[in-house]
């Protein structure tokens, strides 16, 4: 008796401690999803469909009538009146990084005071990159902390992929993508290295400290990283030019050369123009992080924009200055009818929350969005095939289709609608079940 | 009914206001009749009518009959003068004005951080300010490139920026690029030092590529590829290109010395000095500004702000003006911008000029020190037709500014403002 007891007490901690509102189950080779109303690659909704997964990916689909009878799955879910949108992606997403440690050197009183009034420098030597906050050499793959519970939160809004950006430093260093699959390092990251983030936000002390030293910077930069290759070259002939090797100057080559791209942060109108001149003068094509006031100018379209969904007008713009009638007005019509004309404008835009882990804003304005014109089928391409994209993972990833990767989010009602929820999410060969949104806060980005 | 129809013709007028306020007319021609036309050449007109064609100020007459339908509007006897001009300003600038992180940095742009929402751009129109020049500030001995603006309010940075007016590198003297966070320069001496090794720094740079140049010519050509070029600098190519005249300077500066001092350098590495800002002991190099045709860009009445801003006197502009010294008013500030005409009255009593001549020091004279002076500054045939109507006299703090035209569109119009409710 006592023996039952112990064991029905074990059982008991054991479910509270695995079962708080989410489950996840490593399926089986085999899943089936039948009645469900799926997105189709096409922008169309289609009901009574089927899914059929295999080996983590996606077998077939179709509608019911469609599927053989006599078919063997090793699971079977029937999603009568649920919806199926692919796995949502976001393409900029400041998080799952382990944090940098300042060393700072213990230094006695007598030190303190000589850096105080230090020597006089060369105006012409620059200190290094990275005292500058040029972090060429880092990348969030070597920074990444997969963690279970923000992991578990994500996906609860229906995100399957995310292209993990360094959030600090001018040049922030690589961006990696990586899936929720797994909370382990290793199994999660999808594209280790993908764009080199820059920020056009200035440094408080060191050189640049303003916008427009940035670009100064930069276009130097592209001076240098040309100058060294040459060197590398004459390094046969002058044995002496090996002592001047720098590794930054080989990373960056490959971005200022157009083999890879830069991801660059607008963050406001005025900067567009000087963000014109840098694609102008360096000749690259980078991917551009917009701001609210994007549909103002936008700038090469093409090259593909990350909007933050937001609709705060800038500070000292005529909406912000000119009393709290407009500034409501602006954040309620002007701004969600501006964006919803310009999504329809420029149809390969990717959407992402306005600022880390505010999902909730984030679907409230892809609301306001479609209120204002914005069609469902667009916003639902800027949250999967745009990023998918451009982040060059389209092969495998951003819609249902046969041989992509089974990632899918199960809505119980159109994600856009009032309390829609996220209540199960199949990735690659696992499938997640949620009881409740998880509540969660949100950040800076 | 009959209480809904007034209302909802007052709403339509307040649209269409609140519209036309907000966007300014396009480009268009324009007749002003029935003036009183403030010019250089020809003195005050009264009774004038002013034509413009295409942005450029077309005919200045009585009684002007317009070759076909345009936009006329009567002034019964309002002033109308150039559209005023500052020759020092920091508006419209997002974000930090001073790369003071380094002591030279020409290499940079102020055009890059080109705010075109400023409010201030709209508040300075309503003052008749059409054009300012947009600096980098004085933290540093050699700071950025600074860029030249006209104020169209609501247009793009690139339709603002006025390509045809001079280059300018902003240049600091004194107080303020010293001492900065306890680093080199501490004293006036060491400012000009770190000045003068840039230019040593440029000049022997040039020196290298010029070498190289020689070199790879006497190498043949099979070997060429392999000679190591000069790595290239932006920051030192900025500075030699005020030497070579491609670029002016403009100077902050206070003192007497100093100031001398860089007029020696300017002549001993070939650059132009266009004008000195602040220059409070202008009045004691007098001789010396005007042989070398080196403009000052000042306040009116405004110093002991801090020490090296002791010794100065408005009355010293008199003597400044009587030596014949370019004198152009500035605010440095964006709110004193549309309250410059006030500011250039105040020449009439401490620079013993008249109407005319003061008010060049707001309009003709900063054209000049801009290098704008054949395009706009004064109303001429021919000019960009960049206009400012007044109620009253240009010069009396009791007039008000009733219209702006830059390049012939309104951009403001007191009585089409919402926002102002004197009217």
């Amino acid at each position: 008796m006592k023996r039952c007891k112990k064991a029905s007490l074990l059982f008991i901690l054991l479910a509270v401690v695995f079962v708080p509102g989410l489950t996840a189950v490593d399926a089986a080779e085999s899943t089936l999803i039948t009645n469900a109303t799926l997105f189709l690659p096409d922008g169309t909704w289609q009901a009574n469909s089927f899914v059929a997964i295999n080996g983590g990916k996606i077998q077939k689909t179709g509608r019911m009538n469609q599927l053989q009878p006599g078919e063997i799955y090793d699971n079977r879910y029937d999603l009568k009146g649920k919806y199926l949108y692919p796995a949502f992606i976001d393409p900029m997403y400041k998080g799952f990084m382990a944090e940098y440690k300042l060393v700072t050197p213990k230094t006695d009183k007598k030190k303190k005071e000589e850096e105080l009034r230090p020597e006089p420098t060369d105006t012409f030597v620059r200190p290094p990159l990275a005292k500058r906050n040029f972090f060429v050499t880092r990348s969030a793959v070597k920074r990444l902390k997969m963690d279970k519970d923000k992991t578990r939160k994500i996906m609860g809004y229906g995100f399957g992929f995310l292209n993990i950006m360094p959030g600090d430093g001018i040049i922030g260093g690589t961006t990696t993508v990586v899936s929720l699959v797994s909370n382990e390092n290793a199994e999660a990251v999808l594209v280790p290295e993908l764009f080199m983030a820059v920020a056009l936000k200035p440094n408080r002390d060191h050189y640049p400290v303003t916008p427009a030293g940035i670009a100064a910077q930069l276009i130097q930069l592209k001076a240098d990283c040309l100058y060294h290759q040459k060197i590398k070259k004459l390094q046969f002939y002058h044995p002496s030019q090996r002592e001047t090797y720098k590794p930054e100057l080989d990373i960056l080559l490959p971005y200022f050369s157009g083999k890879k791209r830069f991801m660059i942060s607008i963050y406001d109108y005025s900067r567009q123009r000087m963000t014109e001149r840098l694609i102008h003068d360096l000749g690259i094509a980078p991917v551009l992080v917009g701001h609210p006031d994007i549909w103002r100018r936008p700038v090469a379209p093409e090259n593909g924009i990350i909007l933050p969904l937001d609709f705060v007008p800038p500070e000292r713009s005529k909406y912000a200055t000119q009393g709290e009638k407009l500034l409501k007005e602006a954040k309620e019509k002007i701004y969600p009818q501006k964006l919803a004309d310009f999504l329809k404008k420029h149809k390969t835009i990717s959407i992402s929350p306005p600022r880390v882990n505010d999902h909730k804003t984030f679907f409230k304005n892809i609301s306001a969005l479609i209120k204002q014109g914005a069609s469902e089928a667009d916003i639902i391409d800027a949250m999967t095939i745009n990023p998918a994209k451009l982040l060059g993972i389209d092969r495998f990833a951003g819609s249902i289709e046969a041989g992509k990767l089974a990632a899918i989010a199960v809505f119980d009602k159109k994600f856009n609608e009032k309390d829609a929820a996220v209540c199960m999410m199949f990735l690659e060969n696992k499938v997640f079940q949620f009881k409740e949104p998880e509540k969660e806060t949100g950040g800076d980005r | 009914m009959k209480t809904i129809k007034p209302f909802l013709t007052v709403m339509a007028v307040l649209i269409c206001t609140a519209f036309l306020a907000v966007h300014p007319a396009a480009a268009q021609d324009l007749l002003l009749k029935n003036g009183v036309i403030y010019t250089f050449d020809k003195g005050v007109l009264k009774g004038y009518d002013l034509l413009v064609q295409d942005g450029k100020i077309a005919r200045i007459d009585k009684k002007i009959t317009p070759p076909k339908k345009i936009k006329t509007i009567n002034l019964s006897g309002k002033s109308v003068i150039p559209g005023i001009i500052d020759s020092h300003n920091h508006i419209g600038l997002a974000g930090q004005i001073n790369e003071y992180s380094e002591t030279v940095t020409p290499e940079i742009l102020m055009q890059d951080q080109l705010n075109p929402d400023h409010p201030r751009i709209y508040t300075s129109l309503s003052g008749g300010v059409t054009m300012t020049h947009t600096m980098h500030g004085s933290a540093n001995p050699i700071g950025g490139e600074n860029v030249t603006i006209k104020l169209k309010w609501g247009k793009t940075p690139d339709e603002m920026i006025e390509k045809r007016a001079w280059r300018s590198l902003k240049m600091a003297l004194g107080e303020n690029p010293k001492g900065r966070r306890g680093t080199y320069p501490e004293t006036r001496m060491g400012v000009s030092d770190i000045i003068e090794n840039a230019y040593l720094e440029a000049v022997d740079y040039r020196e290298k590529w010029r070498q190289f140049k020689k070199k790879k010519q006497d190498t043949p050509e099979t070997d060429r590829h392999k000679l190591i070029p000069p790595q290239k600098n932006y920051r030192l190519e900025a500075i030699l290109d005020t030497i070579d005249g491609k670029m002016v300077i403009r100077c902050h500066s206070y003192r007497a010395e100093e100031t001398l001092d860089l007029i020696r350098l300017s002549k001993k590495y070939g650059f132009k000095i266009a004008a000195f800002e602040h220059i409070h002991q202008a009045y004691r190099i007098a001789d010396e500004l005007k042989a070398h045709n080196i403009g000052i860009s000042i306040f009116i009445d405004s110093w002991n702000y801090k020490a090296e801003a002791s010794e100065f006197t408005p009355w010293g502009l008199r003597l400044l003006h009587e030596k014949g010294v370019t004198i152009a008013l500035n605010s440095d500030t964006s709110e004193k911008m549309r309250r410059l005409y006030m500011e250039a009255g105040k020449m009439r009593r401490y620079a013993g000029m008249n109407d005319l001549d003061a008010l060049k020091t707001i309009t003709l004279n900063c054209a000049q020190i801009m290098g704008m002076a054949d395009h706009t500054g004064s109303i001429e045939v021919g000019k960009d037709a960049d206009l400012a109507v007044f109620d009253g006299h240009p010069l009396s703090s009791m007039s008000k500014c009733l219209l702006t035209v830059i390049e012939g569109e309104i951009y403001f119009d007191r009585a089409k403002d919402p926002f102002v409710k004197v009217k």
